[in-house]
């Protein structure tokens, strides 16, 4: 999960450690110009007059990388092991829809009030399910997506939600005739502020404090940090954004239907999650950029384009937990350690590189780790 | 009365086939401190072992769920040799596991469905035809094989953990792993036969399961699904919990099937778990987390 191995714990001489704070919390900063570059170039493709069905991928993943950058915010840096968000990205998408179609009411308004209807119902979700931890957490949220799923799913064909024929007609942004373009623009901007709001929390205090509850929960709560309160803060912001994601979704897309909270997309979603960068800002990004074109090359080979998905996330838990980003961010630093100082000793180096936290005196945040934890011993 | 029959009668079935998928994952859970998250494709593999030896190899329904056992014992231990046992020692353990044993169960679900298509396939019942009972409730025989069957294999299991050196060694290593690593148990040995224990009874269910839901490669998910809400109501580490979890989560659902529609029985579960959570976080029997750490 941390870019950068260097162990905060007890015991551990911080002085010794020359990245700054932040880095050694664990999470790579990204680089402004790149990101700027990036931005710059997205938004001048459809400049380029490139087919439709590209700006469509492109689009589509726009909103992958929103729900992710949303999600990470979650799992990866509150360590909270929410798996409702898809069923909040729909409940977004819905509540849009819905008041567009039976109201009247433009996107435009229909999608911020989404946005605020996911965040109420994931501050409902969260106050029951934040009073237990780890996969209890995952367990009540998993549950409640799954109602909802099977309550839209068993709904009339003409009753409110359309059922499992979903919702349809729904009106667009743009004018239909105007192509693809104002839509991959109109996602592009939402990813940036998306993006931006993420990143001001994860480098806010609020990111810190949670930062601080896993590196020490019991040092964090003691210096007055509640878990209960940030956790859900965090988590309703998260599904604000998220609807936001899911209303622009069922309006881009003009329909909605409940087969998207099926097990696949969110399988697919946390996959690129973890093999981007779990808990650091750029993968989300990262990870569904390369996985949702891998996928996309990969489709003439039907099913074992998933095979090779499993295979993938596989290889990158095992051999690089903290992600392509985190593995990246890692070797630059050991590459620019190791051109810049010959001075730091060996065995620290080959400590950090081995990235084996030591558990302090029992204070695994996640509640996880502490029984196959001691693997020195068995070594 | 018939109706209330029938559905306690179904609800107690359930319960013990729930009782067996959902003990190897608790005992996992207990030993490793993470969820097996390929919990299900190894129930649908037991499935299809027991499919390919009646139909390719003609063999008697027995031979097929020791077979099923076998093939997914190794299969446990695999899948700890190459997606969990890596990963022990890092500290968020309970999360890369879940995730890795998540990449596990896509890796077999697809291979199945490259190897042997979505379509479903029917498998005979062990024992044909149904109990002569009153008030026409139905219970067939195959039924009370399963229930038989799950309930021998639990009084077993709790004589292995109880009984011989090897169970002792595995609730040994569950409750306290540095005490148990000081007697001379050998921890990785023994999380790699859990893992193949769990896995064996995973398939086991899924050989029973077999007639009554057929074989495709997702019949798993639901079974994972179903066992994850047994394992947390009860209490994940805790094999007791889970059998009387097991228990009244099958009667919860038949009941409420009965009262409210098939529609409703999935929600009403759901929410008499968030409900029982909300009251005892940890489930009937678990202790807190803190507390088992």
């Amino acid at each position: 999960m941390s870019a950068t191995p260097a162990p905060v714990g007890p015991g551990v001489a911080v002085e010794a450690t020359p990245v700054p704070l932040r880095e050694a919390l664990g999470w790579a900063r990204p680089n402004l110009v790149l990101s700027a570059i990036a931005v710059a170039t997205a938004a001048a493709l459809p400049l380029l007059r490139p087919n439709e069905y590209l700006l469509h991928v492109l689009t589509i993943t726009f909103i992958y990388m929103m729900v992710n950058q949303a999600w990470n915010l979650v799992l990866g840096v509150s360590g909270i092991w929410s798996f409702a968000q898809i069923a909040i990205f729909a409940i977004g998408g819905y509540t849009s829809g819905l008041l567009a179609l039976h109201l009247g009411l433009s996107p435009w308004i229909a999608m911020p009030i989404g946005g605020l209807v996911a965040m109420v119902v994931g501050i409902l979700v969260g106050i029951p399910a934040f009073r237990v931890t780890g996969i209890y957490v995952a367990l009540l949220t998993f549950a409640f997506s799954e109602v909802v799923r099977l309550l839209i799913t068993t709904d009339d064909r003409h009753g409110l939600t359309g059922g499992a024929f979903g919702l349809g007609g729904l009106p667009g942004f743009f004018d239909p005739a105007a192509g693809k373009a104002p839509n991959y623009w109109l996602a592009l901007v939402l990813l940036v502020l998306v993006s931006t709001v993420v990143y001001r929390v994860m480098y806010s205090p609020i990111g810190l404090a949670f930062a601080s509850l896993r590196e020490s929960n019991r040092y964090a709560v003691g210096r007055g940090i509640d878990p209960f309160r940030y956790q859900l803060l965090v988590f309703g912001l998260s599904s604000f954004l998220t609807g936001i994601a899911g209303a622009f979704y069922a309006h881009y897309l003009s329909i909605i239907q409940p087969q998207i909270m099926g097990l696949a997309l969110s399988t697919n979603l946390v996959a690129m999650i973890v093999i981007g960068g779990l808990g650091t800002f750029a993968g989300p990004i990262v990870g569904t950029g390369v996985l949702v074109f891998l996928l996309e090359f990969l489709r003439v080979t039907e099913q074992l384009r998933f095979i090779f998905l499993g295979i993938a996330l596989l290889l990158i838990i095992i051999t690089m937990p903290e992600g392509l980003v985190g593995g990246l961010a890692r070797a630059r630093t050991g590459l620019a350690r190791w051109v810049g100082e010959g001075e730091r000793p060996r065995e620290e180096a080959a400590e950090a590189a081995a990235g084996s936290a030591p558990p302090g005196d029992g204070e695994a945040p996640h509640g996880g780790s502490e029984a196959p934890g001691n693997s020195e011993a068995s070594r | 009365m018939g109706a209330f029959l029938q559905a306690v009668a179904s609800g107690l079935i359930l319960g013990s086939i729930y009782a067996v998928m959902t003990v190897g994952l608790t005992l996992i859970y207990g030993a490793l401190r993470t969820l097996n998250m390929a919990h299900g494709t190894l129930t649908m593999i037991g499935g299809f072992v027991a499919w390919i030896a009646a139909t390719t190899f003609g063999l008697p329904p027995l031979l097929g769920a020791v077979a099923a056992f076998i093939v997914a014992f190794g299969l446990g231990v695999v899948i700890y040799r190459l997606a969990v046992a890596p990963l022990i020692g890092h500290r968020d353990f309970e999360l890369v596991g879940f995730i890795s044993t998540l990449a596990v169960a896509m890796i077999i679900q697809n291979v199945m469905l490259v190897v042997f298509g979505a379509r479903n396939k029917p498998v005979d019942p062990i024992l044909p035809g149904s109990l002569p009972l009153p008030f026409q409730i139905t219970v067939t025989w195959h039924q009370v094989l399963m229930a038989v069957v799950a309930i021998a294999i639990l009084v077993l299991l709790h004589l292995f953990l109880t009984r011989s050196r090897h169970g002792l060694a595995v609730v040994a290593v569950a409750q306290n792993l540095d005490a148990a690593r000081l007697m001379g148990v050998d921890a990785r040995r023994i999380y790699a036969a859990t893992m193949g224990l769990s896995a064996g009874l995973a398939a086991t269910a899924g050989v029973l399961l077999a007639p009554i839901f057929f074989v495709s490669p997702n019949a798993g998910d639901l079974p994972l699904l179903k066992a994850i809400i047994v394992a947390i109501f009860g209490g994940l580490g805790s094999v007791r919990g889970t059998i009387v979890a097991a228990f009244v989560i099958g009667l919860v659902e038949a009941l409420s099937s009965l009262y409210l529609g098939a529609k409703f029985a999935l929600p009403v579960l759901f929410a008499v778990v968030f409900v029982a959570l909300t009251i005892r976080p940890y489930g009937l029997f678990g202790l807190s987390q803190e507390n088992r750490l």
